[in-house]
């Protein structure tokens, strides 16, 4: 069998045109009257890419390059055991460069749909306390500096939370904190570690104790499942595939394709979140007798009161935008009015 | 095949380049084709998605080697060999620095500073190690390219130009507060920021421009840098009036969209403004913003193959500013159009725009080099060579 293509020798820059042939017997390359000798066997044969000439390396040094489609069938001859080119079959059939088209966007979507929550759910718990609690102080220290004032309520308002708490957190796992909403309004948040967020807004506008109740026991459902480490380490994922994906563009394209997604996962993740913490608080609810009437009665008041309040960076918002406060109450089950009947306030 | 690289080709883009002494000048070719590189591309891109991103240094020597291979020089090509594990190892650092500067903040504010000075401490280590890498695996015919800079002489390098740097501030601000207080002060650091920024940039970009380039081999043949410093200086400069022009003339275009706009809408509290406003705006800002990069890309890629010789060879660059900002601009656009899908187009297009705007001169036949590969090496290369894309020099 006689391959045609370029002998070039070890260590310098020249490329000679040669033969290579190959029989049972053994291999030799020809160039004009020259004759040379070569252990195919030990040869080292470059991977395939595209149309790029494959490269036999010897063990000296000296290289051949062919185009030679029966370059296998050779290397079969001399008995060389040779890679199998799986990757470069793929992608030299546009069906399979089709298919694999069609496959990543469903895969990608799957990853950070279904892939990276999953993931992100043992990871969080194998985040160190330590580290959440930095979390807890760092955004506390942010709210506080940019966002809350000190509280302006009254004791009774105080006393009446913490009886509240005390209720449904026998362990004292919970920390509340009371502050002024200002630009948050009528709100509650859960920072990662446990800290509880009420502002004065919300106390204010929260008459029987089934109301508050309903608030907290969402707060401690976002607490209970982690879903501010969770959320960190699902962007973190989005962020690092979209940017693997189109990493080597310049600059501009790059912030355009890689920030808008992750903004819209974002919002999704944080509506499955909501999800958890609702169904948290009305199992709550349920063991302490309380109705979930109250839980819609709270949330009612609520979307009166503002129109959506923003989600804080690494906290979560008791009402957010997303999902529509008719489709939570509607979760509840229970009509406002039945608050005030099963719980009675005094 | 086999014979000397064919006669030089005008392509759209480009002027002939000039001949000049007994050898022609031979221009060298890209071969690789959009549609080929999209299989490449795409097949990469699964694979790294199905393995979780593990794939992907896999897919960035699959790459490498398609646009080396593509490029010809005299009808031979290049080629990469780098070990994917290398790169993984990189990359895999290059994650921890990177969570480290965008997450650890959530932890200590003081993290992404500390991170941040991490990565301008080991800067000049991570340059030279990057380079190793990439030219001792970066081959053409059967020889490698070859860097020997060590990360001392790059340390020499980034310290003299940051105290100079240092005193250049310093200096002017102490003898303005020792003359008149904060009147004088003010102006003495306005006067040290201006002199780093016009002449002590340029001058370290243009010291640190020859290091490598003096270091870098093919074979055992350096090359040899002629570069100016004040060539470099010019360059700054002119990207800097450009692009400041350029921004100015984009406000303008801005300004009149928005009246224009804002005609349309007929300035009624309740009417916004139509909704072919804001991309008509990008489509303005963003070709401004890529100027003055283009600019500099241009002048400084051609000053340095235009005054760079390899032995007995000599280069041409001849990429003009214009035809290298519309591939910009284009591709962005292509890109963007087309949600990602026209990435493998666009960057052919460049690839070809760069490698057919260069032509050599001289015998390449007759290199040589000790270094003829680097095998055995591979656990050796893991540990001291990793390879993280921030050599835009
Ligand atoms: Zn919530």
């Amino acid at each position: 069998m006689e391959l045609s293509g370029h002998y070039f020798p070890p260590g310098r820059s020249q490329r000679l045109d040669g033969i290579l042939c190959v029989d049972a017997a053994g291999s030799w390359i020809v160039m004009g009257d020259r004759r040379l000798a070569c252990d195919l066997r030990a040869a080292e044969v470059s991977e395939r890419v595209a149309r790029m000439p494959r490269s036999l390396t010897f063990a000296d040094g000296g290289r051949f390059d062919t185009q030679d489609e029966r370059l296998d069938e050779a290397l079969i001859v001399a008995g060389h055991a040779r890679a199998s080119g799986l990757v470069h079959r793929l992608e030299n059939r546009w069906l399979w460069a089709l298919l694999a088209l069609a496959l990543t966007p469903a895969l990608v979507f799957g990853l950070m749909h279904y892939g990276f929550p999953l993931i992100a759910k043992p990871l969080s718990a194998v985040v160190p306390p330590a580290a959440v609690s930095a979390l807890d102080a760092h955004i506390l220290e942010i709210l506080d500096d940019h966002l809350l004032t000190p509280s302006e309520l009254d004791d009774s308002h105080r006393e009446r939370a913490a009886r509240v708490l005390a209720q449904i957190d026998s362990q004292g796992e919970y920390r509340l904190l009371i502050r002024k909403g200002g630009a948050l309004g009528a709100n509650a948040l859960a920072l990662p570690a446990g800290a509880l967020i009420v502002t004065d807004e919300l106390l204010e506008q929260v008459e029987q104790d089934g109301e508050l109740l309903a608030v907290l026991a969402h707060e401690i459902g976002h607490v209970r499942e982690r879903h501010s480490v969770r959320q960190i380490l699902q962007t973190a994922g989005v962020a690092l595939t979209l940017s693997g994906l189109f990493g080597d563009l310049n600059g501009v394209t790059d912030t355009l394709l890689v920030s808008l997604p992750t903004v819209l996962q974002q919002l999704a993740y944080s509506r499955d979140f909501e999800r958890e913490a609702d169904a948290h608080a009305l199992r709550v609810l349920a063991e302490q007798g309380v109705s979930a009437g109250c839980y819609a009665s709270i949330l009612g008041k609520l979307e009166a009161s503002q129109s959506g309040a923003k989600e804080t960076d690494g906290s979560y918002a008791f009402l957010s935008s997303h999902p529509g406060t008719a489709e939570r109450v509607g979760a509840t089950g229970s009509a406002a009015q039945e608050c005030g009947r099963v719980a009675k306030p005094d | 095949m086999g014979d000397a690289g064919a006669p030089i080709v005008e392509n759209q883009w480009n002027q002939p380049v000039e001949f000049k002494g007994p050898e022609p000048w031979l221009r060298l070719e890209f071969r690789g084709q959009g549609s080929e590189y999209f299989r490449v591309w795409i097949v990469n891109v699964l694979l790294s998605v199905v393995t979780l991103g593990i794939y992907s240094a896999w897919a960035t020597v699959r790459n490498r080697r398609y646009f080396c291979g593509n490029t010809f020089l005299d009808d031979s090509h290049f080629d990469f060999h780098g070990d994917p594990r290398a790169i993984l190892v990189g990359r895999v650092i290059a994650i921890f620095l990177l969570a480290g500067y965008a997450g650890g903040g959530y932890l200590h504010p003081a993290a992404p500073a500390v991170t941040l000075l991490l990565i301008a401490v080991m800067m000049p280590w991570l340059i030279v190690r990057s380079l190793r890498f990439r030219y001792r695996n970066t081959s053409y015919r059967n020889l490698r390219f070859n860097f020997v800079g060590d990360a001392r002489q790059a340390y020499g390098i980034f310290g003299t130009y940051f105290v100079v740097a240092l005193l250049a501030v310093a200096v002017p601000a102490g003898l303005g507060w020792l003359i008149a207080q904060e009147k004088l002060a003010g102006i003495g650091l306005f006067l040290g920021m201006i002199m780093v920024y016009f002449l002590i940039y340029p001058a370290f970009i243009h010291r640190l421009t020859t290091f490598t380039t003096s270091h870098s081999a093919y074979g055992d043949t350096y090359f040899a840098p002629d570069l100016k410093r004040p060539a470099y200086f010019g360059f700054f400069l002119g990207s800097l009036g450009v692009g400041l022009v350029a921004v100015m003339a984009a406000g303008i275009g801005v300004a009149i969209i928005g009246a224009l706009t804002g005609a349309f809408a007929g300035y009624s509290p309740g009417g916004s403004a139509p909704k072919f406003a804001a991309p008509l705006i990008a489509l303005i800002i963003l070709p401004a913003y890529m100027l003055p990069y283009a600019f500099w890309q241009v002048l400084t890629s051609n000053y340095l193959f235009n005054n760079t010789q390899l032995g007995p060879v000599r280069f041409r660059s001849n990429m003009t500013v214009f035809g290298y900002w519309g591939i910009l601009i284009t591709n962005t656009l292509l890109v963007v159009t087309t949600l990602g899908l026209a990435f493998p187009w666009a960057k052919v297009r460049m690839a070809r725009y760069r490698v057919e705007s260069l032509a050599y001169q001289g015998d390449l036949e007759g290199f040589e080099g000790s270094l003829v590969r680097d095998r055995g090496a591979a656990g050796d290369e893991i540990g001291d060579a990793f390879d993280i894309d921030l050599v835009g020099i």
